[in-house]
């Protein structure tokens, strides 16, 4: 019997179960089990399964790192996205556990996996130019599950799909360059030109400093596992990219301005987007700005230039995401049970949904890289690399000046939690509010065990993010 | 095919750089959204005209084709919006063949968008005095060029979707324009025109979602879509 091509298995099996789940989307929790079980299982075949070689799989023969050839374009699975499609599909199991118990609207389900098979799709494609394409697609796709119950819907959808599109002309001029500047020689300094539309494209995809409002909007106005789906899988797969094109143009690595950037761009953000959280009035909007200061901490870590910066950027990533999802998972049962995350609606909710009120101060905490949570090793690392010498900007900015503007941003997040938490403290009963859900808060509170076991124990997903370049 | 042939050759080059340069001036300026995806289309004709002497002529027809259906698809959805009664009727603005025209229409204004119209339009002249065409032909590059400034700032003068969209595909109709002749993939050419399509979808919901909003909430809040 011929063994079933691994490709075809990452591309397919979404796309079949999309279709399942959108029969059945109005019963949640049909709907999010199998989501779950098929990402599940498919987490699972990318951790395990050689590419060398063909293993069983339930007695059927699998050859996951068999090529594929579809309309002329050969699709592989490499080592690298086969890692990358681990950690989404892993992710997304989560998250659709979680969105199980607390409705994300309905067409979360089936458009997430649709997006997963796309996000297959890039991991399959050679073609960086393809695979530029196929992430703003994917990116059309997810507007559909952007959606608010307030009065302003569709700012941060419309944003996002306007940085998406806008991303796609400029990495696929960068990638046209550095293919021309290897093919002709004399067209060498190509190369060199092709990071500036680079820099510029991936920066509006990660919402890098000056590209980031986008994001704090897309938080605001989309259900909190959405905001998770595109802040840990869909930055994550425009990081992958971004890795990808950096090992495809031996430019990236030649030169000093390109590590220097990436620093500079990432205290800004590290420090900026903290203070900005102190001052935020809702949940939402702090979980936003607390994530881009942490996406500030990958920039940094990816620009110290040492022979482990990428290992420690994509392990923070790694940390980041586990940080992202108890927020989005706590954030969406406060939504739910207290109609909102406006600061000042929160009177006493503390009491009645504490699982929720401990899992937001942790993943915020967390993402600020507070002690003894996830995020902590990797801020440590970063500031203790930038502080012993690794700083780029040391003429400009003194090491130790560097280090303090970081903790600004710590503290600008500390600050912006604790007001949250305030907000949330009180006596006064509040009978309106139902009590928290309990499969939900199991699952925030697993997810809570997670950010603080991975606080203590960082080297959890080092193998993970090693695999992942 | 030969006469198709004909037409398209006689268009590209002088004439569809002027059209092309109108269009997207009109796509910006105009307050009127049937003007403005009336512009969008003959936009997307004019690329097709003008890359198709180095372009592939069945590519060309489905780069036409995926915009056209485009804005046939940004036209369906705001024809879909519940609208108010005429704004003659309500006070105050002017038409001329049904269309906005007054000068306070749209964002910024009328005065002011031309203006910025003319900022851009030293900037791109600018730009191009010391170009050497080495990689893309001069007019397309300019055009290409004037169509990415055009789009920009529509998106930066406006947060309405009906604006924005028509704004956005201009920007990557302006790519695409320099674009497909450097990379001739069937595949790139192929995946693009979904792109432009999907855009389109996407924007068609975001134009459609908050004005049923809108609408379930009352009369008072309804609008003429674009203003």
């Amino acid at each position: 019997m011929t063994p079933i091509p691994g490709p075809f298995i990452v591309l397919a099996l979404p796309l079949l179960a999309a279709a399942l789940v959108f029969l059945v989307r109005r019963w949640a929790t049909p709907a999010a089990l199998l989501s779950a079980t098929v990402t599940g299982a498919l987490a699972i075949l990318c951790l395990r399964l050689p590419l060398d070689r063909s293993a069983f799989v339930l007695g059927q023969e699998v050859a996951f790192g068999r090529p594929v050839v579809i309309v002329g374009r050969t699709l592989t699975l490499e080592p690298a996205g086969q890692a990358w499609l681990a950690f989404g599909f892993a992710l997304a199991t989560i998250l659709f556990l979680v969105a199980g118990r607390v409705s994300q609207g309905p067409f979360f389900f089936p458009i997430s996996l649709a997006v997963l098979s796309l996000y297959g799709f890039i991991a399959l494609l050679r073609s960086l130019t393809l695979a530029t394409i196929v992430l703003a697609i994917s990116a059309t796709l997810v507007v559909f599950i952007i959606r608010r119950e307030r009065s302003d819907p569709v700012r941060g959808a419309e944003r996002y799909l306007v940085v998406a599109l806008l991303a796609v002309p400029l990495i696929m001029a960068a990638v046209w360059m550095v293919d021309q500047s290897a093919l002709e020689p004399a067209r060498a300094a190509l190369a060199r030109t092709a990071l500036v539309p680079a820099a510029l494209g991936f920066g509006l995809l990660l919402a890098a400093i000056p590209f980031s409002m986008w994001l704090p909007a897309l938080t605001v106005d989309a259900p909190p596992l959405v905001s998770a789906f595109v802040l840990t899988i869909s930055q994550g797969m425009a990081i992958y990219l971004m890795v990808t094109f950096v090992a495809s143009n031996p430019a990236a690595g030649n030169m000093p301005a390109v590590p220097a950037t990436a620093q500079l761009v990432g205290l800004l953000m590290a420090a900026f987007c903290g203070l900005l959280a102190a001052v935020q009035r809702d949940w939402g909007r702090l979980f936003g700005y607390a994530a881009l200061s942490s996406l500030g901490y990958f920039l940094l870590a990816w620009g110290t230039g040492s022979s482990h910066s990428l290992t420690l950027a994509l392990l923070h990533m790694l940390n980041r995401a586990v940080a992202i999802t108890l927020v989005a998972a706590a954030l969406a049962i406060l939504r739910q049970r207290a109609a909102g995350d406006d600061f000042g609606r929160l009177r006493s909710v503390a009491r009645r949904l504490p699982v929720a009120t401990a899992g937001l101060v942790l993943g915020c905490l967390a993402l600020a890289g507070f002690p003894f949570t996830a995020g902590f090793p990797t801020h440590w690392a970063v500031l203790r690399a930038i502080v012993s010498g690794e700083w780029a900007w040391v003429e400009v900015i003194p090491a130790w000046s560097a280090g303090l503007i970081l903790l600004a941003g710590l503290v600008g997040i500390s600050v912006g939690v604790l007001r949250g938490l305030g907000a949330m403290l009180g006596d006064e009963p509040r009978p309106d509010l139902p009590n928290q859900p309990r499969i939900a808060s199991a699952l925030v509170l697993a997810l809570a065990v997670l950010a603080t076991v991975v606080g203590f124990y960082p080297q959890l997903f080092l193998g993970l993010a090693q695999a992942m370049f | 095919m030969d006469t198709f042939s004909d037409i398209l050759s006689f268009m590209a080059g002088l004439p569809s750089l002027i059209g092309l340069i109108l269009a997207a001036a009109i796509i910006f300026l105009s307050a009127d959204w049937r003007l403005a995806l009336g512009a969008l289309v003959v936009q997307y004709i004019l690329v097709g005209m003008a890359l198709s002497p180095s372009v592939q002529q069945e590519v060309v027809i489905v780069k036409i084709l995926a915009g056209v259906l485009a804005a046939v698809i940004l036209y369906l959805s705001t024809r879909l919006i519940p609208r108010t009664p005429e704004p003659e009727a309500a006070g105050g603005t002017r038409h001329f063949l049904r269309l906005h025209i007054d000068w306070s229409a749209g964002p910024l204004g009328l005065p002011l968008r031309f203006l910025a119209v003319l900022l851009v339009a030293l900037g791109v002249l600018r730009l191009f005095q010391n170009y050497q065409p080495t990689l893309v032909p001069t007019d397309l590059a300019l055009a290409a060029c004037w169509m990415g400034g055009m789009g920009l700032l529509g998106l930066v003068l406006s947060g309405d979707p009906l604006r924005v969209a028509p704004a956005a595909l201009t920007i990557l109709a302006g790519f695409d324009l320099a674009y497909a002749g450097l990379d001739q993939n069937l595949a790139v050419a192929g995946f693009f025109g979904a792109l432009t399509l999907l855009a389109a979808l996407g924007f068609s919901y975001l134009i459609l979602v908050p004005a049923f909003r809108t609408s379930q909430a009352g009369p008072d809040n309804r609008r003429e879509p674009g203003e």
